[in-house]
Formats: structure tokens, sequence, C-alpha cells
């Protein structure tokens, strides 16, 4: 079983980023859970989602508290959340950010907010970074394949919007880079 | 029965519930908005608005008011459905009795969530276990698939001539309301011939009664004993529901309670809702160092499973029984009902209170406990804080 855990900001896309993940394992066959996090939301204040994968029936229904996978929609969050707490040695950290640091020995980094801003995915100001991430991660960790998250987008935006966000899941498929 | 291969989705629990109430075919909706329910109203009138479910959903100013309506619509000979939580529960319980005393069949999914104060809207089983005496079947879920079967089945139960009770199914607010896994739902099809219209009328309306009038002592005291007996009744009932839902569905259904390693078990822990989950994986990890054992889920809280609790733990060594539900100078709720099950046999009964207002309760904790209950060190009653 696969822990991911996911942070971003009110606006991302972070739960729909966990709902996709979770879908698509499931379209593959496999069990899958989305946990998404709910204080006091709003645009611009940090949100969580935690995402489990699994060949097996999951019967946890405890938060994560050693994931797999740290996923941070949003660099200014490393500073405030510290969210590698607790990730497993050997997991992966995955940021959006296009001045990556060193946070962790396995980084990765893709530059999702200029992948969505290049494509109008914007909303009220924000940049709906959340398809852009799962290309990301869908390439980094290969835990579903990127054609049947093409499919569960396809299926939760019909239409022009469905196709932006295809084409953002693919660039950040391909941009995602690991730190040397 | 013919088994039929279901379809797969992936649903959060508010939208497999919403699921399941559009296949059942209720005719009257009245649901007022409160977290963590409120998803489920809103894909419900989806629903409705699209016409894939052609009910009435009215629109009303509480959640006493979506009760009493239903109520009026179950008495006229409609399928009825309301969905509530926490302080909308607790709005709701003056027609939650007048329901329940006047026997209407009626299916109410409540998503368990704490109540103030302090506020909270996270998780815990305090609403939905305060309302234990409104002659209501109580059930809960484990898990999101268990959300949606319930709901279907309790429909069937509500209705069963031999009960006409209302039924209330109970599942954890957030965690499973609003988390997404993966459900297998049946063919419409299939639930159609599982759960038939409604056959029977509460009133003939060519000679027309009051319902819920003044009962001179004589009569309210003999109907409560009605109310009583049909309760009593309905345990069979659902378990016969249950084994010819899992023939349809192909899915175990348990029974009233859900034995996960119990039998030969020397120490069994018993929990109820999401949480079961958690303490299965407790109970695997503890086998697998070779201790001996298990877990006892109740799955029906209403009619309370007395005589199955008894016969799975009379022989154990010690019980450890989880609640996140409290009666204050009491104790924990459900562990006073499984000490009243065991009346009369030696086996001492311990209670580990915890994840009140959404506290996280990991697996570890409980394998801790159910340790400490073996080595002889666990108190009697244990607040995980």
């Amino acid at each position: 079983m696969i822990e991911i855990s996911l942070k971003g900001r009110g606006g991302q896309g972070v739960v729909t980023a966990g709902e996709i993940m979770a879908k698509a394992a499931i379209v593959e066959g496999k069990y899958a859970q989305s946990i998404p996090f709910f204080g006091g939301e709003r645009r611009g204040a940090p949100v969580s989602c935690e995402v489990r994968i699994s060949d097996q029936p999951i019967s946890l229904h405890r938060r994560v508290y050693n994931p797999d996978v740290v996923t941070v929609f949003d660099a200014t969050l490393m500073d405030l959340l510290n969210p590698l707490t607790g990730i497993k040695e050997g997991g992966i950290l995955l940021i959006n950010t296009d001045n990556p640091r060193r946070y962790w020995n396995r980084t990765y980094y893709v530059d999702a907010t200029g992948i969505a801003r290049s494509l109008g995915l914007n909303i009220a100001g924000w940049a709906v970074v959340n398809t852009a991430m799962v290309g990301a991660l869908s390439s980094v960790t290969k835990l579903v394949d990127i054609g049947t998250a093409e499919d569960v987008v396809k299926e939760e935006f019909p239409g022009k919007l469905g196709e932006l966000n295809v084409e953002a899941m693919y660039l950040g498929f391909k941009e995602v880079r690991a730190l040397d | 029965m013919q088994v039929t291969k279901g379809v797969v989705k992936a649903l959060v629990g508010n939208h497999a519930v919403a699921y399941a109430v559009k296949q059942a075919k209720p005719q009257v909706l009245a649901v007022y908005p409160i977290t963590p329910q409120t998803t489920m109203l809103e894909k419900l009138s989806e629903y409705v608005d699209r016409g894939e479910l052609k009910a009435r959903m009215i629109r009303v100013e509480s959640e006493h008011s979506a009760l009493a309506s239903i109520y009026g619509a179950a008495v006229a000979g409609a399928r009825v459905f309301t969905a509530t939580a926490s302080q909308g529960l607790l709005y709701m319980t003056e027609m939650l009795y007048w329901a329940g005393g006047q026997r209407v069949p009626i299916v109410a999914a409540v998503a368990t969530r704490a109540l103030a104060s302090p506020w909270s809207i996270l998780d815990d089983h305090q609403d939905f276990m305060s309302k234990r005496d409104a002659i209501w079947i109580q059930m809960m879920a484990e898990n999101v698939q268990e959300a949606y079967d319930l709901t279907i089945q309790a429909f069937r139960i509500s209705e069963h001539e031999n009960v006409v009770l209302p039924v209330m199914m109970g599942f954890d607010g957030f965690i499973l309301t609003h988390t997404m896994e993966r459900v297998e739902v049946l063919h419409d099809s299939v639930v159609d011939s599982f759960i038939p219209p409604r056959k029977f009328n509460l009133v003939d309306f060519t000679d027309p009664v009051g319902v819920g009038p003044v009962a001179p002592p004589e009569d309210y005291i003999r109907i409560r004993f009605e109310a009583k007996k049909a309760m009593e009744r309905s345990k069979r009932v659902i378990k016969e529901i249950f084994r010819e839902y899992e023939d349809i569905s192909g899915r175990p259904q348990h029974g009233l309670v859900e034995c996960f390693m119990c039998r030969d078990a020397d120490y069994v822990v018993v929990s109820m809702g999401a949480w079961s989950g958690d303490a299965r994986v407790a109970v695997k990890r503890l086998r697998e160092r070779g201790a001996k054992v298990g877990l006892l889920k109740v799955r029906v809280f209403r009619p309370f499973p007395f005589e199955e609790v008894r016969d799975y733990l009379r022989d154990c060594k010690g019980v450890l029984v989880m609640d996140r539900a409290y009666s204050f100078g009491s104790g924990g709720i459900l562990v006073n009902e499984v000490k009243v099950s065991l009346y009369g046999h030696d086996v001492p009964v311990h209670s580990l209170v915890g994840g009140l207002g959404g506290m996280d309760v990991r697996p570890l904790h409980i394998q801790t406990a159910l340790e400490n209950l073996m080595e002889g060190k666990l108190e009697e009653e244990r607040w995980l804080l």
C-alpha cells in the first residue's frame, strides 16, 4: 500500500487531485481512498488531502502519518507546514516550483503554476495546478497510468475545460524533473 | 437468487448513499443542509433536477420540518428519505420520537458528527447514539461500500410488514462522507426487485383517521408495548434481508454483528463504525504475533444484538469495547450494552473511549490497549486524549 500526502492552498485543486488519483487507481482495478481534510477552508488557506492506493482492500481509516510520497502544490508551504514530517525513508517529494531547493534527498519538481497559467487555467486569480501535478505524480510514481488519469479528467471536466486540463496533465508529466 | 456482478465506481460516502437512495426510488425527500451531510443533499437535488430520481424534494427551513413533512408523506403512503447530522439531528429530535412512536416507515441517513459544545464539525458518534431510545432501528457502516449497502437494505427493513419502523443509517462524518473509496453498486433492475414498491398504507383514505392523537394511559402503554415487540421481531427480519442481499450482491453481509477472527479468540475488541477497519488492522497484527484476539463489529445497534454479543463473548478472557460516544455520569454507550449482554457471565469488560470531536485513532492505540488487556494492565476505562 502506498500513501500520498497532498498539501496546497484552497483554490489550487488539491482535493480534486486526490480524487483523480484515487479514481484512476480504482478504474485500473486497484483499491484506493482519497481523504480530504477540512478546517476553515477558503481560497489561499492551507488544504490537505491524503490518498491510499493498494492491490488489496483497504480497511484503515486513520490519517496518514508516514507518507511514501509528499506532494506540495505551493512552495511557500514548505516553511509554513513542514510537509515532510513523517515521510518514509526513501520517500519522494514532488513540489510545484520553478526554483527548486534540495528540501529532501529525493526531490522532484515541476512548474505547475507556469503550466496552468500558460493554458489560462485560473479561477479567481489562482492558478489551478492540480492536473499538472497529477501528471507529474503519474510520471514520478507510476502509481496510475497517465492514460487512465486522462479518462478520469475528461469525465470530471467535460468539453473544452477537460481538454485544457488533459493538456496540463501531459505537460506536467513531461516537464517534471528530478533535482540532481 | 442470481448474483449479477455490480458496477465498480469511485464514490465519496455522501454520493454513494445518494446513489443508493436514487436506486431505492423514494417519492418524497426533505433534507436540510448541514456539514458533513450537505454534499449528499446536493447530489440528490441534482438527481431530482435531471429527472433521474422522480421524487418531490420539499425545500424546508429546518431539520424539524424536514422530518415533519416526510412523516406526513410516509403516513399518506409514500416512500421517503431524509438525512442530517449533529445539531440538525438534535433539532429533528422531537419529530424522531413522533415517527418512532407512530411506527412510520422512514429512512434517514446520519453523517455522524460531534455535538456542541464546544463546537466541532468533525466526527464522533454522540449524535447518533443519543437517539437510541427514539424507537428507530439503527445501523452503522464501516466503509463507503457498507454505507451504500445498508442504505438499500434500510428501505426494505423499514417497510417490512413485520417491522414497520423508521430506520437510521449512521456513517462517520468526513471519515466516510467525504472519503472516496471503491464501491460496487448494484444494477437498477436488481435494486428494483429487491425493494418493490411499498405495499401497505397506514391510513385508508376512504375511512379517515387521526394519526398520533392523545392516547389514554391504557392505550398509550399498549402502543408502546407493540413498538417494543416490533423492534424485537425486526431482528429476524433484518437478518433475513441481509442474507437475501448477500445473495444478490455476492458480498458477505454477516448479521447484526460481524465476527472477524473472533470465534477462537481469548480477547475481543468490540466496535462500531469506520474505526472498526483500524481495529481489524490491530487484530491482524496481533494475530501475526500469535495472540488469540478478534474483532466483533456491531452493525445493528437498535435492536441491540444481545444474544449474538453474548454468544461470541461469553468464553472470552477479556473484552475491550471502543466508544466514540459517552453517557456522562455513566460510561461509554456501547460498553454498557455489552456489559448488559454479558450479565451473569464472568467476563472482564474494559472501555476504550476515543475519537471524540474528530480525534484520530490509530491501529496502534487499539493494539496497545489490547496488549495491556492481555497483560492484565488495562484500566477499566481508558480515554485516548
